[in-house]
């Protein structure tokens, strides 16, 4: 290695960076306390992704991506953030996570999951390129820690914080292999996300004023 | 002869410094937090005071004990000493780098504070044994993280010898920054916090009972055991620091026998300690002690770091060995 | 061209005509009703176009209507107008049954439709609208965004009733296909992944049929993944069996003209993504990968819905999990590959459609009288709602595949298409599952019609007579389309099946 380095191995570099701040973002999410904090961490882990996008389509020299990556960053790490959080506030629930796992263990478990994904990437994708691999194990791994969140939370709203999470896991997954989709789909995508935030905050306003609960063992009713 | 050179070197620039100043730099951290707080602290000299004090008074030792009891700050001092060989201050001779590496210093220290805690349930005191108690179940969780710290170190720069660490990772120039180095950095930074029973953890300036850790179990020593048992906890944190000093940066250690040479790195290294010693003090203001029941969070939080860090390195380094 | 205008129109005037509507509220119903019987026309003509001219392929086949959405949009159009016509009836029951008593009935602002009413109206519209656009985007991202909106616009309507029940089922559907979306859209990425690797053209790198002509030199190993990945994403939206836990719920708990939306039109719109993605596989690999998961997952669902089926109480419940067992039966006829039995599912999606917007017709004009779904309490109909009963009655017969109505055609050629490709164990099993349905079913539905009802749960007995005149000409119209299908399918429809049949079956009309 060169003690300097030269612009082809900063992108390499930096996109190292911008993964382990999103992973680092995800692990803090998973060990919030405050669904606050949660969303903040949500909020930043988007910022991360957006910037990776924004970095390679500097890279690359592609304006469809920049503003991709502008218009993401706008709604992930703003709208839905504020969106959720005004749903937050106007739900008088608890501040806290209840959680069936225990918040640390489930930290542990995320990191056994962004393991588990750097080890499948490495032995599915063997003789691909470094970026793609470790782009496409983050990915992974955040689709893992959406689910997981998804399911050992308590609260129907930290169930719409799993999920936006799985979707980030998606947009990173999309990054590694296929770079952009065409920009209408993309933004159709984002498009919806928006529309599913707002149709989930408003059910999960409805389901707290007619249960006085937002937490999963209530909507227990319907079996068989 | 160059054997004979490093040993000597060895002797008093790693073992002979650490003894000699660790009192001046724990006093130094506890003055600098009390100016940021804008209280007056003690004087620069106050660890070589108390010291000299202990030494002269008298020990008074509980009839109930054992032997263990006694032997034990001795084996703390040496245990410690051993340690002090092995990791790099601003030399690094290798002459004692056969004796191990990483797992080796880890070791060490565990030893030490296995006796520790052992000699503090001889008297059978409750404040001694909760200390050991508390101290072990931290230990649980710091030993795990200290070694996936170093070992991304190691996968690094393909070395598991501390002294040749930081001429190692010197080597990478800038390209030394890598998320792995940053994030095993982090999280070799939190747990040092703890191993040396820093503020989030434990607090060295008081005895309130109910959060005691360290000080809980010499609750009983006195005198000359106790100014032991102080030194060498003064010298283990000296030397933690000195790790966390030098691989945070890695640069300017002294290469050539050379007087010059020599005073240019021990400059570089006081001043990468006060560096050190600043981001602890104004980390350790800026936080308050933790609930014991949180310290798992945290360092659990520390040990994903690492093992984070560690998959970095592995990437870094082109994947798993096939 | 002016027939896709007019459907992307037609359900947008339909649901500012809900929102705005200045009236009185009982015109609006028979309003939508028109509206709705409009689209359907404009649906059989695009339909009669597909079959005389051919596919309508818009802007590089992004737009991509051929004889398989022809049959969607009929269906759409179909049972569209069949749910605004009983809705004209029901959703004002609904409100009377539901409204303060104290309220001056007269007044000409009281007779105005609620907010409530009118976003139903708009609502539903959107839904439709959605489906509309499932069933001619040529496009995978298209029909992904048509999809995940679908969910978004009924995920309120499920949630109608603003109840502990309803919520609980609306939530469920949306988190749980949300979910199964995000699955779909994976498999999306990694089919676009291959394109790319294939050095396709990018730009219409997820329009069907690029893919299509695309298909024998993507990576095969990619291929397989994605279609896992599409088969359960799509597949949480059709209610295949292990991730079916949404269906029944949202059937049962949304007001019943949705039900019957969902039921018979959603199920079939997420079944053409999966359908056409199978296609794309059997292309790309041996055809034996899709069609033995398609068995596997049609035969699970199939399986899964009997004992369900068998202890059900809950009416509505009942006639979800019947739907389970018949997008089963219609994966059955898709995955056993033959062309007969392929010709079968895709008819039996058409009959599916019609007979269960019957049966949920006359399941919510009972539970709305009893005022209970639960079938211990729905009992000796016939001396209370004799109109209904009898097409009830008749309705299980069709649903169960009994001989004159067309469900038992379609179930037949399945049948006879698994058996003369060898497929004995399939089919016998289909066979046994269908015969254990039928008997359940016939149990439950003979009980409710003429048993007895349970003393001491009506105070007083409940009034006879019919409440929805409108929503039984929509029973009856389904139930003569089922006799007509049998005697006599349209030409048209006809040509459909049989053409989309060739499509999936050999490739045809790709120019391969």
């Amino acid at each position: 290695m060169s003690p300097t380095p030269s612009p082809e191995s900063m992108l390499p570099l930096l996109v190292d960076y911008i993964v382990a701040w999103v992973l680092i973002c995800t692990i803090l999410f998973l060990g919030a306390q405050r669904l606050k904090a949660k969303i903040q961490f949500y909020a930043m882990q988007s910022l991360g992704l957006s910037v990776l996008l924004g970095a390679i389509g500097l890279a690359h020299q592609n304006t469809k991506a920049l503003i991709l990556a502008v218009v993401a960053a706008i709604g992930k790490c703003i709208i839905i953030p504020l969106i959720l959080r005004y749903v937050k506030r106007r739900v008088p629930m608890n501040k806290g996570v209840e959680s069936y796992v225990a918040i640390p263990t489930t930290m542990l478990m995320g990191g056994g999951m962004i393991m588990a994904a750097h080890y499948l990437t490495n032995h599915l994708f063997y003789n691909q390129s470094h970026l793609f691999n470790e782009m496409l194990s983050t990915g992974m791994a955040l689709v893992f820690i959406g689910m997981l969140v998804m399911m050992v939370r308590k609260k129907a709203f930290t169930q719409i914080l799993g999920l936006y999470v799985v979707d980030n896991g998606i947009f990173c997954l999309t990054m590694a292999t296929v770079f952009e989709m065409p920009m209408i789909i993309e933004m159709g995508i984002l498009f919806e996300l928006l529309l599913g935030v707002l149709v989930m905050g408003i059910l999960v306003q409805r389901i707290h004023d007619s249960f006085q609960a937002v937490t999963l063992d209530e909507l227990e009713q319907l079996k068989g | 002869m160059t054997q004979v050179y490093e040993i000597v070197q060895s002797v008093l620039f790693q073992f002979g410094l650490a003894f000699a100043l660790s009192p001046l730099v724990n006093t130094a951290l506890k003055k600098w937090k009390a100016l940021l707080q804008g209280r007056q602290g003690p004087p620069y000299l106050q660890g070589y005071y108390d010291l000299l004090k202990y030494f002269r008074k008298e020990t008074v030792v509980s009839d109930q004990t054992s032997a263990l009891f006694l032997a034990t700050p001795v084996i703390n001092f040496v245990c410690i000493g051993a340690v002090s060989l092995l990791i790099p201050t601003f030399v690094a001779p290798q002459v004692f780098a056969p004796i191990g590496g990483i797992l080796v210093m880890v070791y060490l220290l565990g030893l030490a504070r296995f006796f520790m805690a052992a000699a503090a349930l001889e008297p059978g005191g409750g404040f001694c044994s909760m200390g050991s108690s508390r101290e072990m179940m931290i230990a649980t969780l710091i030993e795990p993280v200290l070694l996936l710290a170093l070992f991304t170190f190691a996968k690094l720069t393909n070395t598991q010898q501390l002294l040749a660490l930081p001429s190692a990772l010197s080597s990478q120039g800038l390209f030394l920054y890598t998320p792995a180095y940053a994030l095993a950095a982090l999280a070799l930074f939190v747990v040092s916090l703890a191993e040396m029973g820093r503020v989030p953890f434990d607090n060295p300036e008081t005895h309130y009972e109910l959060t005691m850790i360290h000080e809980g179990m010499l609750l009983e020593y006195s005198g000359k055991p106790l100014g032991l048992m102080f030194w060498s906890a003064w010298t283990k944190q000296f030397l933690i620091l000195s790790l966390l000093a030098n691989i945070l940066f890695p640069f300017h250690m002294a290469t050539s026998a050379n007087i010059a040479a020599l005073a240019l790195a021990l400059l570089a290294f006081i001043g990468k300690l006060i560096a050190v010693g600043l981001i602890i003090v104004i980390v350790e203001t800026a936080i308050a002690k933790m609930r014991l029941f949180r310290v798992k969070e945290v360092l659990g939080a520390s040990l994903i770091l690492a093992v984070l860090a560690l998959i970095f390195s592995v990437e870094q380094s082109g994947g798993l060995p096939k | 061209m002016q027939f896709l205008t007019l459907l992307f129109t037609l359900p947008a005037v339909n649901a500012l005509l809900g929102l705005l509507w200045p009236g009185h509220r009982r015109w609006l119903g028979p309003l939508q009703t028109i509206g709705s019987a409009v689209l359907f026309a404009v649906t059989v003509g695009l339909a009669h176009h597909i079959v005389t001219v051919g596919p309508i392929s818009l802007w590089q086949g992004s737009i991509y209507v051929d004889a398989l959405s022809g049959i969607i949009l009929l269906i759409i159009g179909g049972v569209g107008t069949l749910a605004a016509l009983y809705g004209a009836g029901y959703m004002i029951a609904d409100l009377d049954a539901n409204a303060p008593t104290t309220a001056p009935a007269t007044s000409a602002e009281s007779n105005r439709p609620p907010r409530r009413l009118r976003f139903y109206y708009l609502l539903f519209n959107l839904f439709v609208l959605t489906m509309l656009a499932m069933a001619i985007s040529g496009n995978m991202g298209m029909f992904w965004m048509a999809i995940e909106g679908s969910t978004m616009f009924s995920a309120f309507l499920v949630g109608y009733y603003t109840k502990k029940a309803p919520l609980e089922a609306a939530w469920k559907y949306v988190i749980l296909c949300t979910v199964g979306i995000a699955f779909a859209l994976i498999g999306i990425v990694l089919t676009y992944y291959a394109v790319l690797k294939a050095q396709g053209n990018l730009a219409q790198g997820l329009n069907w049929l690029y893919l299509y002509k695309l298909a024998p030199k993507l990576d095969p190993h990619l291929i397989k993944v994605a279609f896992v990945f599409i088969l359960v994403g799509f597949g949480t939206k059709a209610g295949l069996a292990p991730i079916h836990n949404w269906l029944p719920d949202a059937h049962s708990e949304s007001p019943t003209p949705i039900s019957a939306m969902l039921s018979c039109v959603l199920l079939n719109c997420a079944l053409l993504g999966i359908i056409r993605y199978v296609l794309l596989t059997q292309l790309v690999i041996d055809p034996a990968f899709a069609q033995h998961l398609l068995l596997f997952f049609g035969l699970l669902s199939l399986g899964l819905a009997v004992p369900f089926i068998l202890v059900q109480q809950n009416i509505k419940r009942l006639l979800a999990y019947s739907s389970m067992e018949h997008i089963g039966l219609i994966l059955i006829g898709l995955g056993l590959g033959s062309p007969l039995a392929v010709l079968g599912g895709l008819f039996h999606m058409v009959n599916h459609a019609a007979i269960k917007a019957l049966m949920f017709f006359g399941a919510g004009n009972l539970a709305q009288r009893f005022q209970s779904k639960q079938t211990t309490h729905i009992q000796g109909a016939f001396g209370i709602m004799p109109l209904t009963s009898t097409l009830l009655l008749l309705g299980v017969l069709a649903l169960c595949g009994s001989p004159p109505f067309s469900v038992f055609l379609s179930e037949f050629y399945i049948l006879q298409g698994g058996l003369a490709n060898g497929h004995w164990i399939v089919s016998g099993l289909t066979l046994l599952f269908l015969i254990i349905i039928f008997g359940g079913f016939l149990h439950t539905y003979l009980g409710i019609v003429m048993g007895t009802a349970p003393a001491g749960h009506h105070d007083n007995p409940l009034p006879k007579g019919e409440t929805n005149p409108a929503g039984l000409l929509a029973m009856g119209c389904s139930l003569v389309l089922l006799l007509a299908m049998t005697w006599w399918l349209p030409k048209d429809l006809n040509s459909l099946l049989h053409s989309a049949t060739d499509f999936i079956v050999q490739g045809k009309g790709l120019g391969l």
